[in-house]
């Protein structure tokens, strides 16, 4: 770092500088203490277990192929519906509460799927629900920043979980958010989606743009719109909070859910396949509320 | 060759997190403080700060980086802390009403005010790169590579942040004959 700090050069910059002066200086020893105990009841991460799913030669990077794997529904004329097509009956209905887990209607659940157990992501706030029998591979430490990548053999912006079985047989579901602002000069859904895979997942990106469609949520029990991008391997998902598919300024936030199978893997057979599993799952998050940024 | 406190730290010893984190504490709550503005919040975002710390410290690839890394973990706690909705506390600064009041008092409580006002209404991520540049004094690089950011988000997050703050003080040193000229117009 430099030793040069910077020196104000306007008004404004003198203003702030000395506005900013004022405020607290000295960290309370009750607080410091209550830190201190915690760390003595808090282990170190140390073991590094590689991410089993991201090595596996389906979703490896020499294929081209992301791990994120979104859920997305396939449907008709270039649009995808979530729950139900405009008009039929049986919509889900997620809860807002953790201590339900959402069910959703037996005509979205995808087969192979008895129970849910819910989940609330300690880092982002969101709520959905994975099949019961599927466990937390680990969950999220810390936001998603700028510089993540993805795949990596380390996803600590992510909530990860696993299906049963073992090597290819096992399914992998993987949930995290990003602020729109770390994808600056996005306009709308879709673009940002497009700056995702030349910034982060770097590969195979002209596919991805082709086969990007929006996802209606319009009979669902979500407000927000959302691009989904089938691709041979897997499928992306951007979900976002807003009505429309346009990115505001400053406090929008993204919902990013990947399942990390081929859709027509042998594994996924029970599930009706990964789109179809990602549909269900998907339908069980409470992501975003009328008005509310996801996960409130 | 004797081991730092933090690769002591890193490999679990307490005793030199602790002198780590007492050496930290006090500028991680005044960055806190500033990029938040309510003293409750801050102190939990620092004490989130040296818990998580503690967790990842082994994954600290340069030990040399150990300040720069506590401070990005620092932000992140700050962002998760404004995300929690809690109401802001009052943090009311009197205006002076009583005694001699010379202009310059005047207009640096008022001045001060509205900085506090229009500071308030901005998100946490342009609240925490104003403050890592005027308050920490780095540059726009600088911000940047602590913030683990684009140096292009971080000109456009502090672009709007100063425009939020000048606008502030430029509709309070308006006179109220001018503002209400505009109403009107």
């Amino acid at each position: 770092m430099s030793t040069d700090r910077l020196r104000p050069t306007s008004d404004f910059d003198r203003l702030a500088s000395a506005w900013l002066t004022e405020g607290p200086e000295e960290l309370a020893d009750r607080v410091l203490d209550a830190a201190l105990r915690e760390v003595h009841l808090t282990r170190q991460r140390r073991l590094r277990v590689p991410w089993r799913f991201l090595t596996m030669p389906a979703l490896s990077r020499a294929a081209g192929v992301a791990a994120v794997a979104i859920v997305a529904i396939v449907g008709v004329g270039g649009i995808i519906y979530l729950n139900n097509a405009p008009g039929e009956p049986g919509a889900p209905t997620a809860t807002p509460t953790p201590t339900t887990a959402p069910t959703p209607a037996p005509t979205e659940v995808a087969p192979g799927i008895t129970a849910w157990t819910t989940y609330t992501s300690a880092i982002y706030g969101t709520t959905f629900g994975y099949p019961s029998d599927w466990s937390v591979r680990a969950p999220a430490v810390r936001d998603w920043q700028a510089g993540d990548a993805f795949p990596a053999d380390e996803l600590p912006y992510a909530d990860k979980f696993v299906s049963p079985g073992e090597g290819n047989a096992q399914i992998g579901l993987i949930v995290w958010q990003m602020h729109v602002d770390v994808f600056t000069g996005t306009e709308n859904l879709k673009a940002l989606a497009d700056k995702f895979c030349d910034e982060v997942v770097r590969s195979s990106c002209e596919t991805f743009r082709q086969r990007a469609v929006p996802l209606d949520f319009s009979n669902g029990n979500h407000d927000g719109c959302a691009i989904l991008v089938p691709t041979a391997d897997q499928q992306y998902a951007f979900l976002s909070d807003r009505n429309s598919c346009l990115i505001r300024e400053a406090t929008s936030w993204i919902t990013v859910v990947v399942v990390a199978r081929e859709d027509d893997s042998p594994s996924a057979v029970r599930y009706g396949g990964s789109v179809e599993l990602l549909k269900s799952i998907i339908t069980t998050m409470n992501v975003w509320r009328p008005g509310q940024p996801p996960g409130r | 060759m004797v081991p730092t406190l933090v690769e002591r730290a890193m490999a679990g010893d307490e005793e030199a997190f602790a002198s780590l984190a007492r050496g930290a504490g006090d500028r991680l709550l005044a960055i806190a403080y500033r990029i938040l503005r309510d003293l409750g919040l801050a102190e939990d975002a620092v004490q989130q700060t040296l818990v998580l710390a503690w967790r990842e410290l082994p994954e600290l690839r340069d030990v040399d980086r150990f300040d720069a890394w506590l401070r990005r973990l620092l932000v992140h706690a700050c962002y998760r802390e404004a995300r929690r909705g809690r109401r802001w506390a009052a943090n009311v600064h009197a205006l002076p009403v009583d005694g001699p009041v010379t202009p310059d008092t005047t207009v640096s409580v008022v001045v001060r005010d509205q900085l506090e006002r229009g500071f308030r209404r901005l998100p946490p991520e342009q609240r925490a790169v104003f403050v890592f540049h005027h308050h920490l004094g780095l540059t726009l690089p600088e911000v940047a590579d602590e913030l683990g950011i684009p140096l292009g988000t971080v000109k456009s997050r502090l672009h709007y942040a100063t425009n939020t703050l000048r606008a502030a003080l430029e509709a309070d040193l308006r006179s109220p004959i001018e503002a209400s000229r505009e109403h009107l117009a």
